[in-house]
């Protein structure tokens, strides 16, 4: 591929904010240089540009750069996890739905439909406040738990009909088990729609886990999340706006890289 | 021929009974076949007759929402259809193959033909990558299939209609079943090809047992020695091709004998 080319390719942009991503989550305060928990009360509240602070501090005199880079952690993380967690329950129960029908699948279909009648938000608010204990594997458990039907919902339409084609039949007749006649035959078929559904999830993820640390119920109190900044910074909106629009920015950042992603692979697969 | 011992059958199916899960509407009554050693059986009639169901029945394949309530069947003097579903599939493509009416559906659009060979050879044989893949080879040569080590590696669309269906009856015969099953085999083929693959199922059937589906009564005359005439899930006539051409008994079996092309009902059967 020429240099042009890849200058003009949509995806560059997409890879830049990936690799960046990717070099934060692996080097943490090492990029900012500072720590993110270091309190220092007498650098409260300095504007972003300042000597040492390049985003400035917030009320407790922490590097705003070095908490948002932490963030960007947690909330990546969160999303990442949670989506793969949506994703496997999800295809495994569509895909399971699809072949079996009878007592299972009418089951597994009720379950869908049941948890997706409830507002799936409210639900992680509810499941949370019950586990009592805010953590990254309670946040990423409860949002997995709550947003598989879309997975399942999507898989079992495709499965459904893929179960009708002749090619799986066949592979059927020549005495596969069902374990590799699904991971085989039929998953393979399904990956340009779930790779488009993944990314689009994964942006929704984001902004879930934000939502849910913004009202103080996801990362533990303390943690360095855009949803926790989002809402201390709250209280000096009109002194130190840089408090919000940085870890606002960030989440926009990842959720339109994410979409434009999805875009992408959906143009592509179609 | 000489009374029929007990090992001449290869496959004996015993009022078999199907029905449908919900509803309890029965699709297929009770049902008696017998196909001996080298013997082809036409399962002819018209669509929702019952006779796809009965060969996917016989095959342990119903479609979700039919099941056999009722029947036994026999394969090479062993009863298969009360098997656990592990046994089935060693059944399945090991001692029952089966070709599918439309060879370009039948076939994993991003697999390749040998792939799908290769895979279902290891499966029933006791066989290495490279062991499998020149039986492959081998079996798409015997197939007639021209440059057949290219056909190993190609996809199900590089292949004409009459290829593809050859590579399915390869991989049908691949681990020398004792019963092919044939599903429509030649409906989605154009009729020059349609002759050549029913001459080459001949051919290859000879120290196995055939059933043939098909509503065309032309092709199933061109190479079954016995047809079954199937009208509403019941046989209604049934006898050695010769004379259910020549002399049929039931209304049905003559408007099945007048709707087919002219002159193309001979019977070029074993005999």
């Amino acid at each position: 591929m020429s240099l042009a080319k890849i200058i003009r390719s949509p995806l560059l942009p997409l890879g830049m904010v990936g690799v960046v991503c990717a070099l934060t989550m692996v080097l943490g305060d090492a990029l900012s240089g500072h720590d993110h928990r270091a309190i220092d009360l007498t650098a409260r509240l300095l504007p972003p540009l300042s000597p040492d602070h390049l985003l400035g501090t917030d009320e407790l005199g922490r590097d705003q750069l070095a908490r948002l880079l932490t963030g960007l952690r947690w909330s990546v993380g969160a999303a990442f996890c949670a989506t793969v967690i949506a994703f496997c329950i999800g295809s495994a129960f569509g895909i399971l739905a699809a072949h079996k029908g009878g007592i299972l699948g009418s089951a597994l279909r009720l379950l869908t439909t049941f948890t997706q009648s409830f507002p799936s938000f409210v639900m992680a608010v509810t499941v949370i406040a019950i586990l009592g204990d805010s953590g990254f594997v309670a946040l990423t458990l409860t949002l997995g738990l709550v947003t598989w039907p879309v997975f399942s919902r999507v898989v079992y339409a495709e499965a459904r009909s893929l179960f009708q084609r002749e090619y799986v039949q066949a592979a059927e007749m020549t005495g596969m088990s069902k374990m590799r006649l699904y991971l085989h035959h039929v998953l393979p078929a399904l990956i340009p729609t779930l790779s488009v559904l993944v990314v689009f999830h994964f942006a929704e993820m984001i902004v879930a886990e934000g939502a849910l640390s913004f009202l103080g119920i996801g990362a533990p109190l303390g943690a360095a999340t855009w949803g926790a900044m989002l809402s201390e910074g709250r209280g000096y909106m009109l002194e130190a706006p840089w408090l919000t629009l940085a870890p606002a920015f960030a989440m926009v950042i990842i959720i339109v890289s994410a979409h434009r992603l999805g875009q992408y692979l959906r143009n592509i697969t179609r | 021929m000489s009374a029929v011992t007990h090992s001449d059958i290869a496959l004996d199916v015993k009022g078999l009974r199907l029905e449908a899960v919900e509803g309890g509407r029965v699709l297929v009554p009770s049902l008696d076949l017998q196909i001996r050693r080298g013997e082809i059986l036409g399962l002819v009639g018209e669509s929702g007759s019952g006779k796809t169901l009965t060969c996917f029945g016989i095959a342990g394949l119903l479609p979700t929402g039919v099941r056999m309530t009722a029947g036994e069947i026999i394969l090479d003097g062993q009863r298969i259809d009360n098997r656990s579903e592990k046994e089935w599939r060693a059944i399945r493509g090991g001692q029952i193959g089966m070709i599918f009416q439309d060879p370009l559906s039948s076939f994993n659009p991003v697999k390749t033909i040998g792939s799908i060979l290769i895979e279902s050879a290891r499966r029933h044989q006791n066989l290495s990558k490279a062991e499998a893949r020149a039986l492959a080879i081998d079996i798409l040569k015997s197939m007639h299939l021209p440059g057949s080590s290219a056909c190993v590696d190609a996809y199900p669309h590089q292949l004409s209609g009459g290829q593809r269906q050859r590579a399915m009856i390869g991989l049908a015969l691949i681990n020398n079943p004792a019963l092919l099953l044939a599903d429509e085999p030649t409906t989605a083929l154009d009729p020059t090809v349609q002759l050549q693959i029913l001459a080459l199922m001949r051919r290859k059937v000879s120290n196995s047992a055939g059933l043939m589906v098909t509503h065309d009564i032309a092709a199933a005359a061109a190479i079954c020695d016995r047809l079954v005439v199937m009208l509403e899930g019941q046989i209604i006539e049934e006898g050695p091709t010769r004379t259910i051409l020549s002399a049929p008994q039931h209304d049905f079996t003559r408007q099945l004998l007048a709707a087919a092309p002219i002159g193309t009902l001979t019977h070029g059967g074993g005999q």
